[in-house]
């Protein structure tokens, strides 16, 4: 069910999805709501969606939108996530003509491009793609720095396994993604090129065409009308720019280069795809350049696996040159930097086919600031890639048609008009130049069957080699086909047998080895003779005086096929001491017979071959096949041409003979006796129980296939690394090395010695996989431990972290930082390293505290750690749980260290020292450290008593007991303390270290005196990061006299007294001790005088004095009474 | 750390007498059994190190047991004489006592006529504080190390064969057929030639085990391989056991030789 089908669209106060409701519509599927999470933006997708955004949950990171939750409900998928920033960038564009100003190239160079492959790196490393990155989708907050937001997730899709269509406006699209009845699904390449257009619509406004449909972009791209870059854009944007609008996939840049872009390194030529394949390490080795081509045939081109290539839109597609040009000019081609300057121009560069460009010049564009630069391309290192046609090369040749676009590991081949007349100028790949000495006497080599080089110009770092044009094309298109004509033998063997033997007797006699002679490389041309063949395509040849061995040199898997057995890599030749032959003029002997066969019957063993290492076929004892179908005199000679050891083969004397028919048997038993070479033997095998290597990544092989044996050879004797040292000293050196160094670690020198002696083996993980790069090892180690294989020490331990840096040093593409960092880690506690390998390795990546919370910077670290002060009203927040564990862990200390801050974080380690009884205080410090501005925590005293809270009565002691509260967001610690206080008048709890308590007084009435008056003491608080309500609390206090009590106890006393004196006469009267006392005489009066009148011997004395007694005792208290009263 | 030393020698089964010799520190002796444990952090080690060493006197030749007796303690007597100044002085005063020991043997065997021909081997190494060690050797007997369950060779026998066996271009059951293959290039004795051949520095960490043996104990075809002695070793145990064991070992597989054996080994403090 798609929206559209939904007539009825929420509104206002309607509820989407659970618990959000609607505020505004902005769009049919977009809605301002207030949810759980807030005000949010709610996307409603189609639920194929679903999948790719439901990866974004969770994914913090500033240059992304954050994405709550996804929900699904009735066949939609409802987005729920943060509002976008209020300016889109769309909103911000410059208007047409706007003059450019250095605060927005700044902006866009150092804000813009960082923050959007930053997001872009987040996206692709979940696996998912934008979908529709462009202008709209980008927003900028309204921070300092106008950070980039990427949003507008509404077509985000998997990267894998989708065909789901890009839903950009088609002027974002690259080339690659215009061709074809259905657009191609989307790729990261083509989300980084989006991601140049945004910049450059921000520094000079709406792309023209913008709102042109895909056959628009199409014609544009085929007429060479692509964006263009103006000459104002500023060097080092332009270089980035260029490098992202590049029209070639493969030649773009991605996030790898921009990385080192933004870093500040030198410019690297434009993406290419990874070297390494997953595949067998010996192939890697021998593939570690896989894609030089000596084809110069578009046909070829147009069959390659590159979409991009294969696309006819392709064709006369702009090269990087060709965007640098004036924007706003209706779409005409603009070759500013091409081409190179005319000499004596002084230093400036005329285009004259180009229209007008700077007023009154007179048809010429002067581009006085490249006066300096190379001739073709801003930068050396940025290939050509394909050109226009009218394109200029070498001052006078100009470009009909592209054959081949100029890559970094192909060279290019353009078919030009030049004064010679119709030429090919082959363009060497910036990654393979030509060797000198030959590049030297390449225009000096003149013969009937040597495809001519009319002359070589090195210009601008690029080397162009100036070629005759073969329009009858190359042998490659006589190889007969299944079901098509057959070979002409007699044309074979009549006249291209001669006519190669010629030629390459005339370039071994000048000293050079063809080493690449295979169909493709052999050009026929029509003359006033007839069809003339030719040997062409020098690039990887050699003069015979050189060192370059085949190691040195990109060679496509494809024409191994052609190569003789001991120009293999692998070969390891007995007569040379055990090291690799080098190339010699037999090898191209051995590659014309291969040639021969295959132009015979269209295939040889070797085609057949399913071998992933062609060097194994021969390592196997096999030969190339002849068919018995072929004439016998045939199979001589290709017999001859394909005896395998090089030392027996035929060569040109021996062709010369069998062209007069006058073979010798020294000729014929040669032939007989390859049957018996044994390539291995030559090779010199070591013996292990399940294998036989014969060359150093064989013997690594075979030891991970039998480490026991291996380690007992290693450890035990020298006998494998006197092998080992015959084929590389080098090797066996560093073999030796860790030998001495690790010999209590059998493991570490099996591994240094599988590594030493087969650099490009992927480290193999313990659950089997295999990975090349620290990063890759870095997310199968995570992955392991996620998935509760191994815990991270095990993955963190010394001896594996030495075995990953031995290996990131001794790759075959070595990782030095990487291997520096690992280094730096084994110093961390085991309990750490693995996530300190994380931010070694990964610098981008943020301190996760909980899933969804990270931080990158020390002060959002501290501020995401403590939450917010309402965050702690249940309680101690689990982020902040979770920070402190981390903290205790050493992991805060970890990311700390690898951000450069390790001696903050010495100073935070000091600070909790100091309060090791205290830890999450001493946690609080460590935040405040991170964070210095992070406010104090406040407490509030809760007092309900008033003036009589802090009085006690004379002589009484009390307890008082005050709640208080801490507000704000942390855990408190402080002392309280009292000032100026009276000695009645005590704290019993001056600890704070909770957020809620209560503080205890001790009001102590027997040390004061009463009415003595009320004073005030000072409540103050003493922490570091905790204060107190304004500062202090004032604690009034006094010792209240008893008055009451004090009357109260004298009239008690009278009576008692009273009693006491009248108790005891009417006792002894009652006994008759006395007169008779009647009871019914009682009266008081009476009672009295005959108490007073009883004759004990001075009892009236005894009496009255007791009566004045007391009555002066209550005379005396009232009168102390009166005294303190009239103090106070 | 502690050092601790086992060593014996035997004459075998068939010799009548026993013309190996063997030196632990400053003790020269060619009995039964010797021991000594030392702590690598005393003031002993630090000052005066540790040299141990093998003589296999040259039989068939009288003075063969004088040879190594006398080599021996002439070598222990200088090595010993005054303490290290220090670890870089150990190349120099090893260097001089070899020197000193050689005269010294040469002056004793030249004295008497019947004496001349007799000679001996030398295997030895010397261990100084902090880590230092250093093999020396010459002649076939050996000095290797067995550490991590690995044995080692640290020294190739100078005879002609001795450098095809570590190559590994022969095996030693194929060098034993060699005629002439045992042949000593390298003796000490009253005749000049008798270099000893000094090892580069290495060091020696806890675990290591040293093993100096003559070739009674290991000789071509007719003692122990290295893979015995090996097994042996992983066994571990008490070490005056372990080197008891050896020559026992020795004695069956072959014993037509005097044998001897010396085994060094680091321990930690903590193990028993």
């Amino acid at each position: 069910m798609s929206l559209e089908t939904v007539h009825n669209l929420p509104v206002p106060g309607d509820q989407l999805c659970r618990d959000c409701v609607v505020e505004s519509v902005q769009d049919p599927w977009r809605y301002l709501c207030r949810s759980s999470e807030g005000r949010v933006r709610v996307d409603v997708v189609g639920q194929e969606d679903a999948p790719a955004l439901e990866r974004l949950v969770g994914a913090f990171h500033p240059n992304l939108q954050q994405v709550w939750r996804v929900e699904r409900e009735d066949g939609l998928a409802y987005v729920v996530q943060d509002p976008v920033p209020d300016s889109c960038l769309e909103d911000l564009l410059p208007l047409p003509g706007e003059v450019q100003t250095p605060a927005n190239e700044s902006w866009v160079e150092e804000v813009l491009v960082p923050d959007l492959c930053r997001g872009l790196k987040v996206l692709h490393d979940l696996g998912i793609l934008h979908g529709g990155l462009h202008t709209g989708s980008c927003f900028m907050r309204s921070d300092e720095r106008g950070t980039v937001v990427l949003a507008d997730f509404a077509r985000t899709l998997v990267s894998q396994g989708t065909d789901l269509p890009a839903s950009a406006p088609w002027a974002w699209l690259p080339p690659e993604a215009l061709g074809g009845a259905a657009p191609p699904p989307p790729t990261p390449a083509a989300e980084f090129y989006a991601l140049g257009i945004v910049a450059l619509e921000m520094l000079f406004g709406p792309l023209p065409g913008r709102e042109d449909g895909q056959e628009d972009w199409r014609s544009r791209w085929a007429e060479g009308r692509g964006p263009s870059l103006p000459s104002s854009v500023p060097g080092r944007l332009r270089i980035a720019l260029q490098g992202l609008l590049h029209p070639v996939p493969r030649e773009r840049w991605g996030a790898a280069e921009l990385d080192r872009w933004i870093a500040g390194e030198e410019p690297v030529p434009a993406a290419t795809d990874p070297p390494r394949a997953k595949q067998a390490p010996r192939l890697a080795l021998l593939t570690m350049s896989p894609s030089k081509r000596g084809s110069s045939r578009l046909d070829e081109a147009s069959g390659a696996s590159d979409p991009a290539l294969a696309s006819p839109v392709l064709t006369n597609l702009a090269a990087p040159e060709s965007l640098l040009g004036p924007n706003g000019r209706g779409g005409t081609l603009r070759v500013e930097e091409d081409p190179p300057a005319s000499p004596g121009r002084g230093g400036t560069r005329r285009v004259e086919e180009e229209p007008p460009a700077s007023p009154g010049r007179g048809g010429t564009l002067r581009v006085e600031e490249m006066s300096a630069a190379p001739a073709v391309g801003v930068e050396r290192h940025l290939p050509l890639g394909v050109l226009a046609a009218g394109a200029v090369l070498c001052t006078d040749c100009q470009v009909r048609q592209t054959l081949h676009p100029h890559e970094t590991e192909r060279p290019g081949l353009y078919l030009c008009d030049a004064p010679e007349g119709p030429v090919v100028v082959k363009v060497a790949a910036t990654r393979y130049p030509p060797e000198p000495e030959l590049w030297n006497r390449l225009a000096t080599l003149s013969h009937p069957h040597v495809l001519r080089t009319c002359r070589t110009v090195v210009e601008g770092g690029f080397h162009f080699e100036v070629q005759e044009y073969c329009s009858k094309g190359t042998l490659a298109d006589r190889v007969p086909r299944p079901g098509g004509p057959g070979p002409d033998l007699e044309w074979l063997c009549g006249t291209v047998l001669p006519h190669l033997a010629a030629g390459l007797s005339y370039l071994h006699a000048h000293e050079i080895v063809h080493r690449d002679i295979k169909p493709e490389n052999l050009y026929v041309r029509e003359s006033a003779r007839g069809e003339e063949v030719l040997l062409g395509d020098f690039d990887i040849s050699s003069v015979l005086t050189s060192s370059r061995t085949s190691r040195d040199t990109a060679r496509a898997a494809g024409t191994w096929r052609y190569t003789a057995p001991e120009a293999f890599p692998r070969f390891v030749d007995d007569r040379a001491g055990g090291r690799q032959a080098r190339v010699a003029r037999a090898a191209d002997y051995y590659s014309l017979g291969v040639t021969l066969l295959e132009l015979m019957v269209g295939t040889t063993s070797l085609h057949t071959c399913e071998l992933p290492d062609l060097f194994d076929f021969y390592l196997q004892g096999n030969r190339v096949e002849i068919p018995t179908t072929l004439p016998e005199p045939i199979r001589l000679l290709l017999g001859g041409l394909l005896i395998r050891n090089r030392h027996n083969r035929w060569g040109a004397e021996e062709v010369q003979r069998w062209r007069e028919g006058r073979l010798t048997d020294q000729d014929r038993r040669r032939i007989q006796e390859d049957q018996a070479y044994e390539l291995a033997r030559a090779s010199n095998p070591y013996k292990f129980p399940n294998s036989q290597p014969v060359d150093l990544p064989g013997l690594a092989e075979g030891m991970a296939r039998d480490p026991e044996e291996a380690l007992e050879d290693l450890l035990g004797g020298e006998v494998l690394m006197n092998w080992i040292g015959a084929l590389d000293p080098a090797v066996v050196r560093e073999i030796r090395r860790v030998r001495d160094k690790h010999r209590s670690k059998p493991d570490l020198v099996l591994f240094a010695a599988i590594l030493y002696c087969d650099p490009a083996r992927p480290y193999r993980m313990p659950d089997g996989t295999e990975v090349y790069t620290a990063t890759e090892w870095l997310r199968a180690a995570e992955a392991m431990v996620l998935r509760g294989e191994t815990r991270a020490r095990a993955l963190a331990s010394e001896d594996t972290l030495t075995k990953l840096e031995m290996w990131l040093l001794g790759k075959t593409q070595p990782e030095p930082p990487a291997a520096e960092a690992v280094r730096f880690v084994r110093q961390s506690a085991e309990s750490v390293r693995m996530q300190e390998l994380g931010w070694a390795l990964e610098p981008d990546r943020p301190y996760t505290l909980s899933p969804g919370v990270a931080g990158r910077l020390p002060g959002e670290v501290a501020r995401l750690s403590l939450g917010a002060g309402l965050d702690w009203l249940v309680g101690m927040p689990e982020v902040y749980r979770r920070s402190f564990d981390l903290w205790q862990g050493g992991v805060l200390y970890a990311w700390m260290r690898q951000r450069g801050m390790a001696d903050l974080a010495s100073r935070c380690r000091a600070v909790a020292e100091g309060l090791q009884d205290h830890s999450y205080p001493a946690f609080e410090m460590v935040l405040r450290c991170l964070d210095p501005s992070l406010p104090p925590l406040r407490v509030e005293i809760q007092r309900a008593g008033g003036a009589g809270e802090f009085s006690v009565p004379y002589g009484e002691v009390h307890i008082v007991e005050i709640p208080y509260r801490v507000e704000g967001a942390g855990v408190p610690l402080g002392a309280f303390r009292l000032e100026s206080a009276p000695s009645g008048l005590g704290l019993e709890t001056p600890a704070l270290s909770e957020r809620s308590g209560v503080l205890r007084f001790t009001l102590d009435g027997r040390t004061g005196t009463s009415g003595g008056g009320t004073q005030v003491a000072m409540l103050r608080l003493q922490g570091g990061y905790v204060e107190l309500e304004g500062g202090g609390v004032p604690l009034p206090f006094r010792v209240v006299a008893p008055v009451a009590a004090t009357v109260l106890r004298v009239t008690a006393g009278m009576a008692a007294g009273g009693i006491l004196l009248g108790l005891p006469r009417w006792i002894v009267a009652m006994l008759g001790m006395n007169e008779a006392f009647s009871f019914a005489d009682y009266s008081f009066t009476g009672y009295w005088s005959k108490t007073m009148s009883w004759g004990f011997p001075g009892f009236n004395y005894l009496v009255a004095t007791a009566i004045l007694g007391g009555f002066g005792y209550a005379a005396w208290r009232v009168a102390l009474l009166a005294w303190r009263k009239s103090d106070a | 750390m502690r050092i601790r030393v086992s060593a014996c020698s035997s004459r075998g089964p068939v010799r009548p007498d026993n013309q190996d010799h063997y030196c632990v520190g400053p003790f020269v002796e060619n009995g039964p059994s010797t021991g000594l444990l030392l702590d690598a952090s005393s003031a002993f080690f630090a000052h005066q190190g540790l040299l141990v060493a093998v003589a296999d006197g040259m039989g068939g030749y009288e003075g063969g047991a004088l040879a190594s007796q006398v080599l021996l303690e002439a070598l222990s007597a200088h090595f010993y004489a005054t303490p290290l100044p220090g670890p870089e002085a150990l190349g120099q005063r090893l260097a001089s006592s070899l020197e000193a020991a050689r005269r010294t043997l040469a002056h004793a065997l030249g004295r008497d006529a019947a004496l001349a021909d007799g000679g001996t081997t030398l295997a030895g190494a010397v261990l100084a504080a902090p880590d230092c060690l250093v093999i020396f050797h010459a002649g076939d007997s050996r000095v290797l190390r067995f550490s991590a369950g690995f044995l080692r060779a640290l020294t190739v026998d100078h005879t002609p064969v001795g450098p095809d066996v570590a190559s590994g271009r022969l095996t030693e059951e194929q060098a034993a057929q060699v005629p002439g293959g045992d042949r000593l290039l390298r003796s000490l004795g009253a005749r000049p030639g008798g270099e000893v051949e000094v090892g580069e520095p290495m060091t020696w960490e806890s675990g290591d085990v040293l093993l100096l043996t003559s070739d009674g104990l290991h000789g071509l075809g007719r003692g122990l391989g290295r893979r015995a002695l090996q097994e042996r070793l992983r066994e571990g145990g008490d070490l005056d056991r372990t080197v008891q064991d050896l020559l026992a070992l020795a004695a069956e597989a072959d014993g037509s030789d005097n044998a001897t054996a010396v085994l060094v080994r680091i321990e930690h403090e903590e193990e028993p």
